[in-house]
Protein backbone atom coordinates (compact mmCIF):
# COMPACT_ATOMS: atom_id res chain seq x y z
CA UNK A 1 0.00 0.00 0.00
CA UNK A 2 1.29 3.67 -0.94
CA UNK A 3 1.71 6.20 1.47
CA UNK A 4 -0.44 8.56 1.45
CA UNK A 5 1.15 11.83 -0.25
CA UNK A 6 0.46 13.78 3.25
CA UNK A 7 2.83 10.85 5.19
CA UNK A 8 5.23 11.05 2.49
CA UNK A 9 7.68 14.15 3.56
CA UNK A 10 7.13 12.44 7.31
CA UNK A 11 9.11 10.05 6.00
CA UNK A 12 11.76 11.41 4.24
CA UNK A 13 15.40 11.98 5.23
CA UNK A 14 14.95 15.63 6.43
CA UNK A 15 11.90 14.74 8.57
CA UNK A 16 13.78 12.07 10.10
CA UNK A 17 17.00 13.43 11.34
CA UNK A 18 15.95 16.19 13.82
CA UNK A 19 13.84 13.26 15.26
CA UNK A 20 17.16 11.29 15.47
CA UNK A 21 18.77 13.90 17.12
CA UNK A 22 16.57 14.85 19.71
CA UNK A 23 16.70 10.56 20.94
CA UNK A 24 20.04 10.73 20.56
CA UNK A 25 20.70 13.67 23.03
CA UNK A 26 18.07 12.54 25.67
CA UNK A 27 19.83 8.91 25.39
CA UNK A 28 22.94 10.26 25.85
CA UNK A 29 21.98 12.22 28.72
CA UNK A 30 20.14 9.42 30.17
CA UNK A 31 23.17 7.12 29.75
CA UNK A 32 25.63 10.08 31.53
CA UNK A 33 23.36 10.06 34.27
CA UNK A 34 23.13 5.97 34.87
CA UNK A 35 26.92 6.00 34.07
CA UNK A 36 27.72 8.76 36.98
CA UNK A 37 24.69 7.38 38.83
CA UNK A 38 26.32 5.99 41.96
CA UNK A 39 30.20 8.67 41.66
CA UNK A 40 31.52 11.37 42.68
CA UNK A 41 34.30 13.97 41.68
CA UNK A 42 34.79 15.98 38.99
CA UNK A 43 34.86 13.37 36.10
CA UNK A 44 31.15 12.68 36.30
CA UNK A 45 30.46 16.28 36.93
CA UNK A 46 32.25 17.09 33.73
CA UNK A 47 30.83 14.48 31.96
CA UNK A 48 27.31 15.05 33.15
CA UNK A 49 27.56 18.80 32.42
CA UNK A 50 29.09 17.95 28.87
CA UNK A 51 26.28 15.29 28.56
CA UNK A 52 23.78 18.46 29.03
CA UNK A 53 25.00 21.00 26.81
CA UNK A 54 25.27 18.09 24.08
CA UNK A 55 21.12 17.10 24.77
CA UNK A 56 20.40 20.96 25.12
CA UNK A 57 22.31 21.47 22.16
CA UNK A 58 21.42 17.97 19.77
CA UNK A 59 17.69 17.96 20.61
CA UNK A 60 16.22 21.67 21.48
CA UNK A 61 19.08 24.06 18.82
CA UNK A 62 19.52 22.22 16.02
CA UNK A 63 15.86 20.52 15.54
CA UNK A 64 14.62 24.40 15.84
CA UNK A 65 17.44 25.47 13.07
CA UNK A 66 16.36 23.04 10.83
CA UNK A 67 12.86 24.10 11.05
CA UNK A 68 13.82 27.18 10.70
CA UNK A 69 12.18 28.55 13.70
CA UNK A 70 15.52 29.93 14.23
CA UNK A 71 17.09 32.05 11.57
CA UNK A 72 21.15 31.31 10.71
CA UNK A 73 22.96 33.99 10.84
CA UNK A 74 24.35 33.62 7.80
CA UNK A 75 21.06 34.24 6.03
CA UNK A 76 20.25 37.34 8.00
CA UNK A 77 20.75 40.06 5.38
CA UNK A 78 18.43 37.86 2.73
CA UNK A 79 15.41 38.92 5.60
CA UNK A 80 15.87 42.57 6.50
CA UNK A 81 12.79 42.31 8.57
CA UNK A 82 13.76 39.24 10.95
CA UNK A 83 15.29 40.42 14.32
CA UNK A 84 18.85 40.18 14.51
CA UNK A 85 19.43 39.75 18.34
CA UNK A 86 17.28 37.04 18.52
CA UNK A 87 19.20 35.10 15.44
CA UNK A 88 22.64 36.00 17.56
CA UNK A 89 21.30 34.89 20.70
CA UNK A 90 20.22 31.14 18.98
CA UNK A 91 24.11 31.02 17.24
CA UNK A 92 25.34 32.01 20.89
CA UNK A 93 23.63 28.99 22.31
CA UNK A 94 24.22 26.71 19.56
CA UNK A 95 27.85 27.38 19.64
CA UNK A 96 28.32 26.94 23.56
CA UNK A 97 26.17 24.02 23.68
CA UNK A 98 27.51 21.72 20.46
CA UNK A 99 31.27 23.09 20.69
CA UNK A 100 31.39 23.25 24.81
CA UNK A 101 29.29 19.80 25.26
CA UNK A 102 31.60 17.86 23.10
CA UNK A 103 34.82 19.47 25.10
CA UNK A 104 33.17 18.99 28.35
CA UNK A 105 32.05 15.16 27.19
CA UNK A 106 35.20 14.52 25.94
CA UNK A 107 37.25 15.75 28.63
CA UNK A 108 35.08 14.18 31.09
CA UNK A 109 35.28 10.94 29.50
CA UNK A 110 39.23 11.40 29.03
CA UNK A 111 39.17 11.43 32.97
CA UNK A 112 37.25 8.62 33.27
CA UNK A 113 38.90 6.58 30.74
CA UNK A 114 42.37 7.58 32.48
CA UNK A 115 43.66 9.02 29.58
CA UNK A 116 45.48 11.38 31.18
CA UNK A 117 47.44 9.21 33.88
CA UNK A 118 50.38 7.25 32.89
CA UNK A 119 49.73 3.81 31.60
CA UNK A 120 51.12 1.05 34.05
CA UNK A 121 54.54 -0.01 33.60
CA UNK A 122 54.46 -3.73 31.74
CA UNK A 123 55.58 -6.18 34.84
CA UNK A 124 58.54 -7.07 35.17
CA UNK A 125 59.38 -10.83 35.19
CA UNK A 126 61.98 -11.52 37.37
CA UNK A 127 64.68 -13.99 35.89
CA UNK A 128 66.38 -15.21 39.06
CA UNK A 129 69.19 -17.78 37.57
CA UNK A 130 68.68 -21.20 37.33
CA UNK A 131 69.60 -22.53 40.70
CA UNK A 132 70.57 -26.14 41.10
CA UNK A 133 67.69 -28.07 42.30
CA UNK A 134 69.02 -29.52 45.87
CA UNK A 135 68.20 -32.99 45.88
CA UNK B 1 31.56 44.94 14.87
CA UNK B 2 34.97 44.21 17.12
CA UNK B 3 37.50 42.29 14.88
CA UNK B 4 37.82 39.78 18.46
CA UNK B 5 34.11 39.47 18.76
CA UNK B 6 33.93 38.71 15.18
CA UNK B 7 36.33 36.12 15.13
CA UNK B 8 35.09 34.53 18.67
CA UNK B 9 30.73 34.39 18.08
CA UNK B 10 30.30 35.49 14.46
CA UNK B 11 33.09 33.06 12.44
CA UNK B 12 33.03 30.58 15.57
CA UNK B 13 36.50 30.28 15.38
CA UNK B 14 37.52 29.63 18.81
CA UNK B 15 34.64 27.25 19.81
CA UNK B 16 34.76 25.61 16.69
CA UNK B 17 38.24 24.71 17.98
CA UNK B 18 36.99 23.47 21.30
CA UNK B 19 34.51 21.07 19.73
CA UNK B 20 37.59 19.60 17.62
CA UNK B 21 39.59 19.19 20.19
CA UNK B 22 36.75 17.92 22.39
CA UNK B 23 35.79 15.42 19.75
CA UNK B 24 39.63 14.31 19.83
CA UNK B 25 39.49 13.68 23.07
CA UNK B 26 35.93 11.56 23.02
CA UNK B 27 38.49 9.40 20.90
CA UNK B 28 41.33 9.48 22.87
CA UNK B 29 39.11 8.09 25.51
CA UNK B 30 37.57 5.36 23.72
CA UNK B 31 40.87 4.57 22.44
CA UNK B 32 41.99 3.86 26.13
CA UNK B 33 38.57 2.13 26.77
CA UNK B 34 38.78 -0.61 23.99
CA UNK B 35 42.10 -1.39 24.74
CA UNK B 36 43.37 -1.06 28.30
CA UNK B 37 40.01 -1.53 29.72
CA UNK B 38 38.73 -4.18 27.11
CA UNK B 39 35.36 -1.89 27.30
CA UNK B 40 33.01 -3.38 23.84
CA UNK B 41 31.49 -0.45 23.68
CA UNK B 42 35.06 1.57 23.23
CA UNK B 43 35.16 -0.08 19.75
CA UNK B 44 31.94 1.57 18.49
CA UNK B 45 32.90 4.61 19.91
CA UNK B 46 36.17 5.33 18.10
CA UNK B 47 34.44 4.73 15.20
CA UNK B 48 31.70 7.00 15.84
CA UNK B 49 34.60 9.75 17.06
CA UNK B 50 36.23 9.30 14.07
CA UNK B 51 33.65 9.69 11.91
CA UNK B 52 32.17 13.12 13.51
CA UNK B 53 35.45 14.30 13.40
CA UNK B 54 35.87 14.01 9.56
CA UNK B 55 32.24 14.82 9.33
CA UNK B 56 32.75 18.31 11.32
CA UNK B 57 36.16 19.30 9.57
CA UNK B 58 34.03 18.53 6.29
CA UNK B 59 30.95 20.89 7.16
CA UNK B 60 33.71 23.63 8.61
CA UNK B 61 35.53 23.34 5.33
CA UNK B 62 32.43 23.68 3.28
CA UNK B 63 31.14 26.30 5.35
CA UNK B 64 34.72 28.23 4.46
CA UNK B 65 34.02 28.03 1.66
CA UNK B 66 30.62 28.12 0.22
CA UNK B 67 28.76 31.10 1.13
CA UNK B 68 24.94 32.04 -0.13
CA UNK B 69 27.23 34.32 -2.15
CA UNK B 70 28.79 32.64 -4.56
CA UNK B 71 26.71 29.00 -4.03
CA UNK B 72 25.61 29.71 -7.64
CA UNK B 73 29.10 29.67 -9.33
CA UNK B 74 29.11 25.95 -7.76
CA UNK B 75 28.06 22.36 -9.89
CA UNK B 76 24.83 21.71 -8.05
CA UNK B 77 25.93 18.20 -7.64
CA UNK B 78 29.42 18.67 -6.05
CA UNK B 79 27.64 21.05 -3.74
CA UNK B 80 24.90 18.18 -2.69
CA UNK B 81 27.57 15.47 -2.31
CA UNK B 82 30.02 18.49 -0.28
CA UNK B 83 26.83 19.31 2.26
CA UNK B 84 25.24 15.91 2.48
CA UNK B 85 28.14 13.31 2.96
CA UNK B 86 29.42 15.08 6.39
CA UNK B 87 25.78 15.60 7.78
CA UNK B 88 25.93 11.92 7.02
CA UNK B 89 28.90 11.12 8.64
CA UNK B 90 27.81 13.57 11.76
CA UNK B 91 24.48 11.35 11.86
CA UNK B 92 26.27 8.09 11.55
CA UNK B 93 28.92 9.64 14.43
CA UNK B 94 26.55 10.43 17.04
CA UNK B 95 24.37 7.37 16.98
CA UNK B 96 27.45 5.37 16.91
CA UNK B 97 29.06 7.13 20.02
CA UNK B 98 26.07 6.85 21.63
CA UNK B 99 25.46 3.24 21.17
CA UNK B 100 29.15 2.55 22.53
CA UNK B 101 28.45 4.61 25.71
CA UNK B 102 25.60 2.67 26.35
CA UNK B 103 27.17 -0.15 25.73
CA UNK B 104 30.28 1.01 27.76
CA UNK B 105 27.84 2.05 30.84
CA UNK B 106 25.99 -1.49 30.37
CA UNK B 107 29.15 -3.33 31.04
CA UNK B 108 30.41 -1.05 34.02
CA UNK B 109 27.19 -1.74 35.36
CA UNK B 110 27.21 -5.71 35.27
CA UNK B 111 30.97 -5.61 35.99
CA UNK B 112 32.69 -2.95 37.63
CA UNK B 113 36.03 -2.48 36.16
CA UNK B 114 38.04 -3.20 38.40
CA UNK B 115 41.06 -0.75 39.75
Amino acid sequence: MPLPPVLLPMASIDAMRPVFLIVMGLSLLFVAWRLTRHTSGWSSRILMLGALLLALGYSVTLPLYQARVVLPIDLLRFYPNADAGIAMGWHLVKLFSMNGGWLLFGLGLAIHARVFEPAPAPRVVAVTPQTEPSL
Amino acid sequence: MNLLLELVITQGFLMDVFGVIGLGLVALAAIRLSRRWGSTGGTMMIWGAISLLIGRIGILIFSHHVTPFNQAAFDPTLLAIGKNVPLALLTFGLGAVVWGFWGHERQLSAAPIAD
